[in-house]
């Protein structure tokens, strides 16, 4: 026994030294990410720069920060609360533009408790900016929206300031208590040549094509527009965020 | 009347007993074994010829055997020996056992009687013919001669052809790899073409072999992500090589330590690694000393690597088997 658990030793050094692993080969960041945030660094600095034009975060009259608990990958997520139910308010984390005529944009998001807006919940946001492109200068073009059903479930709906509402390819339930997936495409024009599509969990729910943009330049937004509430103070939990140029699906939690 | 009576008998009985000693004695015997003696050359007289018939019968006929001078009709007795005595001079004698008009040359042996004094002469040819019988010269007429026997030809099979027990062999060959994409998790297969060269040594048909070879892996793809490459496995292996004639089969198997080279195109980065697994191959080839041949392999490899991007992670692992296909030559010495 002690000879044979001694070979195994040697066998095992032996390997080591010439490097005979299973390790994995990373080849650095995706070239096909254009920006990515797991939250790991424990603050917003991801939002608001790490690549491209940056971005931006929009408290409204709420919070939206980076906490440690409850997250998909690694430890820390950004907290959406909606601390104002009987306001409107628009806590937001947002990259700026333009962005890429077409372009996915990804992340996964939690309720730790259903949310019943008032009228609306906007949980995913395209804006356009129109010349001077100051801050004041932009439309709210796209938006992805929290519902609540009849039968207490929460489902979603997709508005544009052009077409109005869309109607789902797939009605799909927005679950509690567990990260779901939502991953946009946008292809940005001003013209009828447009096109949005949106899958949840790596399924296909809508699909709109004609003018979606006021301009060309478009920013993306993640957190909350929200009317009001009929109830108290809400949250919305947001990890593994991304801007790409090709469809990631549903992948397993972010690496560094 | 009865003395007359026995008197004519006496007398018919005397006249046919002389007229019985009168006959010559038939020649050859009507039964037995005999020799035919034949005189040849311009030295030989009557009365010679006589003695030696005389003196070769007394030789003779101690073994059986009677002598007659040659016949003008055919005898119904073949003879057993026909010996020729040549003399063209009065001083040499050339016996020859066989007879000389049909035979055709001389084959016996030569005898100087000149210093022999005329009355022995006779006796000293006779006991030299019995001499040449006894010696064999003439028992080699008993029975035509058969033509010698044909050897049969062994013509030696190919592979029975003494070779040197210990040999060495190269191999080179163009070379081309591939790994299904079922294992390496690619979108499709990957194909790694190169060079390999094989070193042997054989004692008759087991030997050891180390191979080593360079491929460049110019398609690996995992959806739309390329990954480019140097492989170069090198193996030890035991080779068992069985042949028929010129064709011959060669079985590698080893073990195989791959040195393998990954970089992404689209971020440069690249890591080299070392995998180790076994390997098994196949050749075919023709020839002695220059061999072309044709080859197959399969090489299993004990791990396989992740290959991931940041944030998103896996999107490939690397091949653990690889199916090669080889067309080269060997040269081997000795």
């Amino acid at each position: 026994m002690a000879v044979t658990l001694a070979r195994a030793c040697c066998l095992a050094v032996i390997v080591l030294a010439l490097g005979c692993s299973n390790r994995a080969l990373s080849f650095g960041d995706n070239p096909n990410v254009l920006w990515w945030t797991d939250h790991e660094t424990g603050d917003t600095s991801d939002w608001l720069g790490k690549s491209g034009n940056g971005g931006y975060i929009l408290p409204g009259n709420s919070r939206v920060q980076v906490v440690e608990g409850i997250a998909r990958s690694g430890t820390h997520a950004l907290l959406i609360a909606d601390d104002s139910p009987n306001q409107r308010d628009f806590p937001l984390a947002g990259r700026n533009g333009p962005l890429p005529i077409g372009v996915y944009t990804s992340a996964w998001y939690y309720l730790p408790k259903p949310l019943f807006p008032k009228s609306y919940w906007w949980f995913v946001l395209y804006r356009s900016r129109h010349p001077p492109y100051d801050f004041n200068s932009f439309r709210d073009e796209i938006h992805l929206s929290f519902t609540d059903r009849p039968d207490g479930t929460m489902g979603s709906t997709l508005q544009t300031a052009e077409l109005g509402t869309i109607q789902p390819l797939v009605d799909r339930e927005i679950p509690v208590g567990r990260w779901f997936h939502v991953e946009t495409y946008l292809r940005a024009t001003d013209g009828s040549d447009g096109e949005f599509e949106a899958w949840q969990d790596g399924e296909l729910t809508y699909q709109v094509t004609g003018k979606m943009m006021e301009t060309t330049w478009a920013e993306w937004l993640t957190g909350c527009v929200a009317d009001a509430l009929t109830t108290d103070a809400s949250e919305l939990y947001i990890d593994d965020a991304a801007v790409s140029s090709e469809r990631l699906g549903p992948l397993p939690p972010f690496v560094r | 009347m009865a003395p007359l009576t026995l008197l004519g008998t006496l007398l018919v009985m005397l006249a046919w007993s002389f007229a019985a000693r009168a006959e010559p004695e038939p020649c050859p015997a009507r039964d037995g074994s005999w020799v035919e003696v034949v005189f040849s050359g311009a030295a030989w007289s009557a009365a010679e010829q006589d003695g030696v018939i005389r003196e070769l019968r007394v030789e003779l006929e101690r073994r059986s055997l009677g002598v007659c001078p040659r016949l003008e009709t055919p005898p119904l007795v073949p003879p057993q020996n026909v010996i020729t005595l040549l003399a063209n001079d009065a001083g040499r004698v050339s016996i020859v056992a066989s007879n000389i008009e049909n035979e055709g040359g001389f084959t016996g042996r030569t005898i100087a009687v000149g210093t022999i004094p005329e009355d022995a002469r006779a006796l000293a040819i006779a006991q030299a013919v019995d001499e040449a019988l006894r010696s064999g010269d003439g028992s080699s007429l008993k029975a035509p001669i058969a033509p010698p026997s044909k050897e049969p030809v062994v013509v030696p099979r190919p592979h029975e052809v003494a070779t040197p027990a210990w040999s060495v062999a190269a191999a080179l060959a163009p070379t081309l790899q591939v790994a299904p994409p079922s294992f390496a998790g690619a979108t499709r297969a990957v194909v790694a073409p190169g060079v390999a060269l094989r070193l042997a040594v054989s004692h008759t048909h087991i030997g050891v072999s180390v191979g080593v070879g360079i491929t460049r892996v110019s398609n690996f793809t995992f959806a739309d992500t390329p990954i480019s490459g140097l492989r170069s496995p090198a193996d030890l292996s035991l080779s068992l090589r069985l042949s028929r004639g010129e064709a011959q089969g060669t079985l590698d198997l080893g073990v195989e330590a791959a040195l393998s080279d990954y970089e992404s195109v689209s971020t440069a980065r690249g890591y080299s690694v070392v995998d180790f697994g076994g390997r098994a191959g196949l050749r075919f080839g023709w020839g002695r000393r220059v061999i072309p041949w044709l080859g197959a392999s399969l090489e299993a490899l004990s791990s396989s690597h992740a290959l991931t991007f940041v944030p998103s992670g896996e999107f490939g692992r690397t091949p653990t088997l690889w199916l090669g296909a080889a067309l080269g030559v060997e040269v081997r010495w000795p």
